[in-house]
């Protein structure tokens, strides 16, 4: 029995991993299309490990959740990204205001804060999912950290939606979920907020022909 | 037995001096009085190996007393097994070096005066023996005064050279710099030991009832004071201009053993009179410990001086030597005394390997200069069809350095890594991190010794000669070759037969830490030798060695089956067309650009191409490519520091008004406050 | 006894023999994916054989470093051979050294290598020695930290005993810090052994090559000995990779069934990883030389990670 939860536990442990692994890749490297790859990849792993605790824990709402999210991280919004970028013509490669070596450095130390920090909290509280807090804090910063370095407007939609990730795998990890109304208003946001910014992304390659948001500069007075 | 081997060492002072003395009263003939200090210091080398052996195998505390009537100062010498061991690596060094020094300084004969070269050898040679044996604080000082002060003369033996003078005058400066420091740490230490002595057997005592903050304070102050000894980063300035300034015998020394009295000061502090210590002591000497190796071998790498490159390679190694003691405080302060010893072990073994594979690349570095009458690598190229001894001697040292097994070097880097390894029995994660972080830079450091020391040999040795200096090379005399051969054997040895000097550090390790490790790091292997191994693993660099032989007898003996008659025919080699000539083969500044590149923030490389056109603008007459490296820490560390003292001194020069009554005023004055404050 | 003496030899034999027969499947494979017939997957046996029967020729300006190399290349290769496990868990030499001599036996290979690259006064030699070591010190600490990882999971630093221990205690593997280690040490493998995102071990165009490079001056006997050595090198660590992450099948004690079985999943499991390297091969293309530490910094990243993971978390 409790080789079964520790197997269980273990597994999640593994998704949340190669869920940072992904977000590490959206750091180093500068290819667009592979940044929503990662993107895409990563809302998959978190679908698979809601589905996962949804049936470790019989929780039925997270069924609902895991469900929306699919449709809505892994289908809808990578395909809506990959849309703006054809449709708007978007240069391949990605401007960052640091070079990669040291963003990937930073990253690290990143997530070294993100274990450090939480060191106390995951050896009391969790016995289980212990790398689940920490990567779920690693991830929503790191995605942050992507929205300072990175030059291009739909980059920073990428990384506004990985914080979204993070604190929706943290949720999960630690309790289970929000109620399920508050995922839904969750979800319904970010649907929201990527498709504002996909039009604010039209709307500076209209204006500026070009989408890094140095341009936003210039409106300065 | 004590008296025996007390004698044995005060037999071995006496010749040293004697050497130097007779090196001295042949005034007509430089030569003789050369050769003759020179074979005393080699016998008193031979004497204090002796002594050093005797008491290491014996285990042997020794104290030398000297009682001068109603002194004030108290001439105690302490042989204790730290001090033997430091014995034997400074005499075997000291032996090789006076050997090799016979044929070297023919380079100086009718140049320099070869006699002031054994004089000032056979102090230098006493004076180290003397820095680890002294037992009292203010003889240390003396010794260790004297110590430095031969050495620099050493450092300006050349000197018509303008630069040797601004090296040597940088030395003496830095290394003053640190004995200041050393003496305050003394007199801190001092005032808690309650007596006039300043015996080291009262700092011992010190430890457990100094207040922290003292503590901290002598820390502080010694690992800046024998940190400039050792050429840590960023006190490492004068070592890679002293080192190449110096001649190649002595440079052996230099930097095979003299920087290593500053880890026995390490040792000393830190082990006996200043514990127990906390834990972030070790830390902080762990990670200064790691970037000084990674820091000295990325300048190593660009330097295109053989000797400069010797010299940063050497802070790079004391670097690993301090990551062994570092992490031994560590295991120390939280009581995790056999890992202590084991991390001890590894910072020893690899301090006397070191002195090993680096005097022997110095050796072969000064048979370079002996040969060819430059050190610029960019100048070499073909060595290896004209000096065909001091080939495959470089080989093995630059072999061993990179610590490619079964060589020594290996040996100790493998125990580094088994001691970073244990690491997880801290208590603490956040020093857990840094120790495996340690480990991470030291496997990066090893591979750039690697890309170091294979550009180091390739360039030098390799393919065709690039200048005239390198083609017209012959190779040096039979002596000097003798000397190198028996280190590099020595690199063989120590790496095949680790238990010998494991057995060694172990008794020093009983008299330091009080632990008995050797039972639990040896055992038996399949040729029913003892091999190594730790908790994780073992190792059998024997049986390694015995497989590849037997190995390599197999495979030539199938391929001679295959095909009997293996014919080599003998071309030149294919470059697209053109026959083959020494300006397009690689240079060194070539195969390290990549690096370059790479570690652009550090390095800041500057390069410049300039064109020269004939007169109409079309055919290129020459072109000129300039490249260096920017020296970040002068420009960020040592000019602030130099442009503050300039200031200050500004500020305080009205007090020098030239005049000797204004003088005399002073001391006058000086003398009236201090009766006063004595007469309190 | 006579088990410690056949195993040994059945390992060597095993890792030489098929060597070649990895880097023909390899090769062969990718032509099919590509729509060409390709050769066969013998081929680099004809090569060899074709290799060894023929004289060389040796530059006048090389040295006997020259001639050392091959050999040295070749033995350092075929000790590692008898230390890795390869089909069964219990190596009788394993108390030869552990994983960090076998690091360092692959980089005494290299040193000899990279300076046979120097001894011919041929540029592109040098330059692709220059590149060589530059790939692999930026691998290397890569590559200590994740076998750390490894070792601090199982308390050894001894394939053996981390096969074995790993092949009975199974749950171990289930560890998100070997995952990241799996991860770090495949970018190393693919560095290390000179496959696509890296260096193209197809291209004899000078400026791009990297490994044949240093490998351009040989030809005849050493040509096939330094050819075979580099081709036990991807093999070995194929091994190394697969019976440390995935180290079901492997025999266990030395019984004549336990071994035939063990080689049977052995094969399938090579075949497997050689599928992965071509698909990887297939879906990038070589990567710029100085975008090549951004890779191998990206592998640093995720081993320290991993041993940070396993600290903290521990």
């Amino acid at each position: 029995m409790t080789q079964q939860i520790i197997v269980n536990s273990r597994a999640i442990d593994i998704l949340a991993v190669l869920m940072l692994m992904t977000t590490i890749v959206l750091i180093g490297t500068s290819r667009l299309r592979t940044c929503i790859w990662a993107y895409a990849c990563r809302s998959f792993m978190l679908t698979l490990a809601s589905g996962l605790i949804a049936y470790f824990s019989g929780i039925h709402h997270i069924y609902i959740t895991t469900g929306i999210s699919l449709a809505l991280k892994v289908i809808v919004i990578p395909g809506f990204l990959f849309y703006i970028v054809k449709k708007n013509n978007i240069k391949k490669e990605v401007g960052s205001y640091m070079n990669y070596t040291l963003a990937l450095i930073l990253a690290c130390g990143i997530i070294l804060i993100a274990y450090y920090s939480t060191q106390n909290i995951i050896q009391f509280e969790n016995i289980f999912m212990r790398h689940c807090l920490p990567i779920a804090l690693s991830i929503t910063l790191l995605g942050f950290f992507v929205m300072i370095i990175r030059k291009q407007a739909i980059i920073q939609i990428i990384g506004l939606i990985t914080m979204e990730d993070g604190m929706f795998f943290a949720a999960l990890s630690t309790s289970y979920g929000m109620p399920l109304i508050v995922e839904l208003g969750l979800f319904f946001d970010i649907l929201v907020s990527v498709i504002i910014m996909g039009i604010y992304v039209y709307r500076i390659k209209e204006s500026f022909d070009g989408i890094d948001t140095d341009f936003l500069r210039d409106i300065r007075e | 037995m004590v008296e025996h081997t007390s004698h044995l060492f005060v037999i071995s002072i006496i010749l040293y001096f004697a050497g130097s003395l007779f090196a001295l009263c042949f005034y007509g003939w430089q030569r003789v009085g050369n050769y003759i200090s020179l074979i005393l210091a080699a016998i008193a080398s031979c004497f204090s190996i002796a002594t050093a052996v005797v008491a290491l195998s014996d285990g042997l505390t020794i104290r030398l007393d000297f009682t001068v009537y109603h002194a004030i100062i108290k001439y105690n010498f302490l042989l204790d097994p730290v001090s033997t061991y430091f014995i034997l690596a400074i005499s075997v060094i000291g032996f090789v070096a006076a050997v090799y020094s016979i044929g070297y300084t023919r380079l100086y004969v009718n140049k320099c005066d070869t006699r002031f070269l054994g004089f000032t050898y056979n102090i230098f040679l006493a004076s180290m023996l003397l820095v680890v044996t002294a037992n009292n604080a203010v003889v240390f000082m003396i010794v260790w005064e004297l110590m430095t002060v031969v050495s620099f003369f050493l450092v300006i033996y050349e000197h018509e050279n303008p630069a040797n003078m601004k090296a040597g005058f940088m030395y003496l400066i830095m290394a003053h710099i640190g004995a200041v420091l050393l003496s305050v740490a003394f007199f801190i230490m001092f005032a808690y030991t309650g007596t006039w002595d300043f015996g080291f057997d009262d700092f011992r005592k010190v430890g457990s009832h100094m207040p922290l903050i003292y503590k901290n304070v002598v820390f502080f102050l010694v690992i800046i004071g024998f940190g400039i000894k050792a050429g840590i980063f960023p006190l490492h300035l004068w070592l890679p201009m002293a080192h190449p300034a110096a001649p190649s015998n002595v440079s052996m020394v230099m930097s095979g053993v003299m920087i290593k009295t500053a880890i026995y000061g390490f040792i000393r502090f830190y082990f006996e009179f200043l514990t127990p210590c906390p834990p972030w002591w070790g830390v902080v000497v762990l990670i200064i410990g790691a970037s000084s190796a990674l820091l000295g071998i990325l300048y190593a790498l660009t330097e295109r001086d053989i000797k400069t490159l010797l010299a940063y390679s050497s802070i790079e190694n004391n670097g690993i030597i301090i990551i062994g003691i570092g992490l031994s405080m560590i295991f120390k302060s939280y009581n995790l005394m056999a890992l202590s010893s084991l991390a001890m072990m590894a910072g020893l073994y690899h301090l006397v390997n070191h002195a090993v594979f680096k005097s022997l690349l110095f050796g072969c570095a000064g048979n370079i200069y002996y040969a060819t009458h430059t050190k610029n690598i960019e100048e070499l190229g073909g060595l290896i069809k004209r000096l065909r001894v001091t080939a495959p001697l470089f080989l093995v040292g630059a072999l061993a350095i990179s610590a490619i097994p079964p060589l020594n070097g290996f040996l100790s880097e493998w125990l580094i890594f088994q001691s970073i390894l244990n690491g997880f029995h801290i208590p603490s994660v956040i020093v857990k991190i840094i120790t495996i972080i340690c480990g991470a830079v030291v496997a990066l450091t090893g591979a750039l010794v690697a890309t170091c020391f294979v550009k180091a040999f390739g360039i030098s040795f390799l393919a065709m000669p690039r200048s005239d200096h390198a083609k017209k090379a012959k190779e040096v005399p039979v002596i000097m070759l003798v000397s190198m051969g028996l280190l590099a054997s020595l690199c063989v040895f120590l790496g095949i037969f680790p238990v010998k000097v494991m057995m060694v550090i172990n008794s020093v390790n009983i008299h330091l830490l009080n632990t008995n490790i050797l039972p639990a790091i040896t055992s038996y292997d399949w040729l029913h030798t003892k091999s190594v191994q730790t908790n994780f693993t073992e190792i059998s660099p024997k049986s390694a060695t015995v497989l590849g032989l037997m190995l390599l007898a197999v495979t030539f003996g199938v391929l001679t089956l295959i095909k009997p008659r293996f014919v080599k025919k003998i071309y030149e080699t294919w470059t697209c067309g053109i026959s083959p000539e020494p300006r397009l083969e690689y240079t060194a500044t070539a195969f390290t650009r990549p690096f370059k590149t790479i570690f652009s923030n550090l390095y800041r490389p500057q390069s410049e191409v300039r064109t020269e056109y004939s007169v109409p603008n079309f055919f290129v007459k020459s072109m000129t490519y300039v490249s260096d490296v920017a020296p970040i820490f002068e420009k960020y560390f040592y000019s602030p520091v130099a442009q503050f003292v300039l200031s200050m001194s500004n500020m305080v020069r009205w007090v020098h008004t030239g005049s000797i009554h204004i003088y005399l005023t002073y001391i006058f004055i000086t003398l009236i406050i201090l009766i006063l404050f004595v007469g309190k | 006894m006579t088990a410690e003496i056949i195993l040994p030899i059945l390992q060597i034999l095993v890792v030489v023999g098929f060597s070649p027969l990895v880097k023909g499947f390899i090769n062969k494979i990718e032509a099919r994916l590509q729509c060409r017939r390709g050769a066969s997957m013998f081929q680099p046996y004809y090569n060899l054989v074709k290799l060894f029967r023929k004289d060389a020729v040796v530059s006048e300006t090389s040295s006997w470093i020259f001639r050392a190399t091959p050999y040295i290349t070749f033995i350092s290769v075929l000790i590692i051979s008898l230390l890795v496990p390869v089909l069964s868990s219990q190596v009788p030499l394993n108390f030869t050294g552990d994983i960090i001599l076998i690091i360092y036996l692959f980089a005494l290979a290299r040193f000899f290598l990279v300076l046979t690259s120097l001894d011919t006064g041929s540029a592109f030699g040098g330059m692709g020695g220059s590149r060589e070591m530059m790939v692999s010190s930026m691998a290397e600490p890569a590559m200590i930290l994740s076998f750390f990882t490894v070792a601090l999971t199982v308390n050894s630093t001894n394939l053996s005993n981390i096969t074995s221990t790993l092949l009975n205690n199974s749950i171990l593997l289930l560890n998100p810090s070997l995952i990241l280690a799996f991860a770090a040490l495949t970018i190393v493998l693919i560095a290390e052994t000179g496959r696509i995102p890296v260096d193209n071990p197809f291209t004899h165009l000078e400026l791009t090559m990297i490994h044949e490079g240093m490998m351009l001056e040989f030809s005849g006997r050493y040509l096939a000995l330094v050819e075979w050595a580099s081709s036990m090198k991807l093999l070995l660590l194929l091994t190394i990779l697969v019976n440390i992450f995935f180290p079901w099948g492997i025999a266990g004690g030395l019984t004549f069934s336990g071994l035939i079985i063990a080689f049977a999943l052995y094969v399938v499991k090579i075949g497997f990883f050689a599928f992965l390297i071509v698909i990887v091969e297939m879906s990038f293309a070589k990567i710029r030389l100085f975008r090549i530490p951004n890779l191998l910094g990206t592998a640093f990243i995720l081993s320290i990670l991993a041993v940070i993971s396993l600290y903290v978390v521990r």
